[in-house]
């Protein structure tokens, strides 16, 4: 189940799914939409690594099935939506906390070794 | 109208492939990823584009996925690190591979009295056997549908060299 809960860092699938999900339930066209926006098309993800993700992700107990419609007038109601739950939100702040450190330290090393830091 | 027609023919085969999935996920997850899948093809066709290239691309993503889940299901990947469980596989392709070197070395020779090879060949039989029965004796008991998948392969795995062998007359 790595990759998948709040003890260690999150799939980059994953983390981005809860990114999704942070704003507003989505099925699952709506999330891979999200996701290719948010990420400005560098994370593709097929069906198979969505659905493979959201499995794992439900029973981890980071999102789960929501009866809300966003829009049952324009929307298949036959669509499931997802939406994040409150161990979801903590691994997606975790995450985002450990990304912040990493920042931090590298704003920290600069100049890389090997840049224009040598005698500084 | 055309574009429609192929659409309409991929779903269909997009249908198929989900068979591969578990039932379980396939009943979960099966008509939202068939739905995604539609999205997709009718995304790409409103924008005046071919279908085909991001067709091809979640047919196979979607076979690596059924891969995935399946092996999570049976747990394969625990237990296919297990040697008595992978060295039944790896071993034939070896041997496999060794008959298959030799035979393009210096042909398909046959000779009276049995060589190094067929020597190698007999040593490698009797250990695929010891190591199948182990692997089947300790698991079998344990998880009998992951230990039947892999013991399957195990099984197919050995065919392939004995075949050869048996195929070119060795």
């Amino acid at each position: 189940m790595s990759g998948a809960t709040s003890e260690g860092p999150l799939t980059p699938a994953v983390l981005h799914i809860l990114l999704a999900l942070a704003t507003g339930d989505r099925h699952g066209y709506g999330i891979m939409k999200q996701v290719d926006a948010d990420s400005h098309g560098k994370v593709k993800m097929g069906p198979g690594t969505l659905y493979g993700s959201i499995r794992r992700m439900i029973e981890a107990g980071l999102i789960r099935e929501s009866d809300k419609k966003a829009d049952p007038e324009l929307d298949d109601q036959r669509r499931v939506y997802y939406q994040i739950t409150g161990a979801g939100r903590a691994a997606l702040a975790a995450e985002l906390d450990r990304y912040r450190e990493v920042v931090a330290v590298a704003r920290r090393i600069r100049p890389l070794p090997g840049a224009s830091s040598h005698g500084s | 109208m055309a574009a429609e027609r192929s659409d309409s023919r991929y779903q269909a085969l997009y249908g198929v492939l989900l068979r591969l999935y578990p039932a379980a996920f396939r009943e979960r997850f099966g008509e939202g990823m068939a739905q995604l899948f539609g999205d997709l093809c009718r995304a790409r066709t409103a924008a005046g584009r071919s279908a085909l290239p991001v067709v091809s691309w979640m047919f196979v993503e979607t076979a690596v996925g059924a891969l995935r889940e399946n092996l999570a299901t049976m747990r394969m990947g625990l237990m296919i690190k297990k040697p008595t469980a992978w060295l039944p596989i790896a071993l034939p392709l070896a041997m496999l591979a060794y008959v298959l070197t030799y035979v393009a070395m210096y042909g398909v020779v046959r000779t009276t009295d049995e060589g190094t090879p067929a020597h190698i060949f007999q040593l490698w039989a009797v250990i695929q056997l010891v190591t199948v029965a182990t692997f089947a004796a300790k698991w079998l008991p344990q998880a009998p549908r992951t230990a039947t998948a892999i013991l399957a392969l195990q099984v197919v795995s050995a065919v392939l060299p004995l075949g050869t062998v048996l195929l070119l007359g060795l």
